[in-house]
């Protein structure tokens, strides 16, 4: 069913319709926290105070307008001001919540490219990290990432751009 | 963006039509460097396959109903509050009536009393005035401005 039918429902009070949107979006919703709280537990916690407010504020809501896109900013704020009250921006800035893909037949080689891999995600500058992460990690579309920045499509695609340069230089940078 | 840089793109996302593909190659055999590019893109590409976000303590089945109790809750919390204020409202008019009726009780103590309850009732209204005031302003309620 289509996003602009379950929140008109929604609007009327319908839980059913909101379970269907939530269900939708929870695991996009739930990746997008993840990389502002880089915490899985407080990732599950904020996105869920993400879909409660914006059931809070679904009446307002201009159903002509993308859902997730609004219920991103709802979350990126939200893990923003709760990363500012914890005071460990600094802390946190070295850590990316990524893991490798559990695989017995994983070689050694191959571990040591995800190291690497890591390594070189987190010597880019957070704008580039997070373009990088919000495609290929929260796997948004790039009309969803430029809803969510709020930033027009092709500046979303030349952003990528110099953002999996910038990566492929740093993890190219010893061979 | 130029129109190499365009196809570079396409070709990370593996999203080139035949035609732009055709394109990609062309350029690839006349420059060397591309050539080297795409395949070290190629190997980006792998290792980023490679790695996936984190995954939840808790199993994706329960994240619709624990959010649902949580909004269960929310909604019975405005219920609960709303039949408190309705029967504390009644029943200490009701109370206050019969205290200033009352001839035993002395003057200054009716006094003490009236001023006390319209204190709570200026500090609940003040409360009350800035939620609402709060609930307007607040960047949840509508649309969030980047």
């Amino acid at each position: 069913m289509d996003d602009s039918v379950l929140i008109e429902k929604a609007k009327k009070g319908d839980m059913e319709a909101y379970e269907k949107l939530v269900k939708k979006y929870m695991k996009k919703a739930y990746n997008v926290a993840l990389y502002y709280t880089k915490n899985p537990s407080d990732a599950w916690d904020i996105s869920q105070e993400g879909f409660i407010n914006a059931w809070k504020g679904i009446k307002k809501f201009d159903t002509k307008k993308p859902f997730f896109p609004w219920l991103y900013a709802i979350i990126r704020n939200e893990a923003l001001s709760r990363f500012k009250k914890e005071k460990r921006e600094e802390e946190k800035k070295n850590y990316l919540p990524i893991k490798r893909i559990d695989s017995p037949a994983e070689n050694l080689e191959k571990r040591e490219e995800t190291k690497k891999l890591q390594e070189a995600l987190l010597k880019l500058d957070e704008e580039k990290r997070e373009i990088i992460y919000l495609r290929h990690y929260a796997e948004l579309s790039y009309k969803e990432i430029s809803e969510a920045l709020d930033l027009p499509e092709g500046t979303i695609m030349s952003r990528l751009y110099y953002a999996r340069k910038a990566l492929l230089r740093e993890y190219m940078k010893d061979e | 963006m130029n129109r190499e840089e365009q196809l570079k793109n396409k070709y990370f996302d593996k999203d080139l039509s035949e035609e732009e593909r055709r394109e990609l190659e062309r350029l690839a055999l006349k420059d060397k460097n591309i050539a080297k590019e795409l395949k070290e893109m190629d190997k980006l590409k792998e290792a980023i396959d490679m790695l996936k976000p984190v995954d939840p303590e808790k199993d994706w089945e329960e994240y619709w109903s624990s959010l649902y109790n949580k909004l269960e809750r929310g909604i019975g919390w405005i219920i609960l509050s709303i039949g408190a204020i309705l029967t504390l409202t009644f029943f200490g008019f009701q109370f206050i009536k019969e205290l200033i009726q009352d001839p035993q009780i002395a003057l200054y103590a009716k006094v003490g009393l009236i001023a006390l309850i319209l204190g709570i009732a200026i500090l609940f209204v003040s409360v009350l005035r800035e939620r609402i005031t709060l609930y307007k302003t607040d960047k949840y309620s509508k649309e969030v401005k980047r």
